[in-house]
């Protein structure tokens, strides 16, 4: 299933440019300050995972979209689209690892739950549309606020990617195990929606 | 860590606010869901715990999902 992002320059699974400098703000002095700093700020997320299930391996790579925002002096990271995963942590890096952590034993879950690799493939599908025009218009929201100018705050270290728009992609592959060939690894990536050029 | 809610009470909402939903306990998690709609990260609280527990900001998570707000904060006050 692949949904979205047409005309929209924003599949970063295609770059997988890895960052590995992207945690110095993320670590610590997450307060903010500024009043110019928003408090929810748009999240772009790009994960490759291999999930095994009953008779069926698969391979699910992901375009999607999130939130995030201190709650109660944490932060919580939330799926826009996935709608129903989310996860918190004392530091911005903290909520990004778990939010990770999360989606993945979300995949295993449904693949544990699920009775062939077509059941495994709905389920996934399912959990991706699972959100509401709230949660989107809210991501859109934030989303414009920084193409506008507004402070990245903890997240000005993040890649920047050209989408403004809340859309998503999953693709769910079944892997042939006797034609599998091996690949860089393109596991997480979070980036940040671009400014708009002056 | 923030305030947690003891699992039973969630469902409890759950039963009140959101008939019709199921609910799944997977290896990791709680599964939610409700017309198509699934909420698949709810904690499943810590093992060998007589009352488990999740943490509020999952609770307010799901309920914002599920479109249930007023019922379940009237459930569940603090939420």
């Amino acid at each position: 299933m692949r949904q979205g992002c047409q005309g929209c320059p924003c599949n970063i699974l295609a770059g997988h440019e890895v960052r590995t400098d992207t945690r110095s703000s993320l670590e610590g002095g997450d307060e903010m300050t500024d009043r110019e700093t928003p408090k929810v700020f748009p999240l772009m997320f790009g994960f490759s995972d291999l999930v095994m299930g009953r008779g069926f391996v698969a391979e699910v790579t992901t375009d999607g979209r999130a939130t995030m925002a201190q709650e109660e002096g944490e932060w919580w990271m939330s799926g826009v689209n996935p709608g129903g995963v989310a996860a918190s942590g004392a530091t911005v890096a903290e909520a990004l690892a778990n939010f990770r952590n999360t989606y993945r034993l979300v995949l295993t879950d449904s693949a544990m739950l699920a009775n062939s690799f077509e059941e495994f493939s709905r389920d996934v599908q399912g959990i991706f549309a699972s959100t509401t025009q709230e949660l989107i218009e809210e991501w859109k929201a934030a989303a414009m606020a920084i193409r506008e100018g507004a402070a990245a705050g903890p997240f000005q270290d993040l890649q920047r990617r050209p989408c403004d728009n809340a859309d998503f992609t999953v693709t769910i592959k079944k892997v042939v195990v006797e034609t599998a060939q091996p690949k860089p690894g393109n596991d997480q990536e979070f980036s940040l929606p671009l400014p708009q050029a002056a | 860590m923030s305030r947690e809610l003891e699992l039973g009470d969630v469902f409890a909402m759950l039963d009140k606010c959101l008939p019709g939903h199921t609910r799944r306990l997977a290896l990791h998690h709680w599964r939610i869901e409700h017309g198509g709609t699934v909420y698949p990260s709810l904690p499943k609280g810590a093992h060998g715990t007589h009352r488990a527990a999740a943490e509020i900001g999952h609770v307010r998570r799901m309920v914002r999902l599920f479109g249930i707000g007023p019922c379940a904060r009237k459930e569940l006050p603090g939420l």
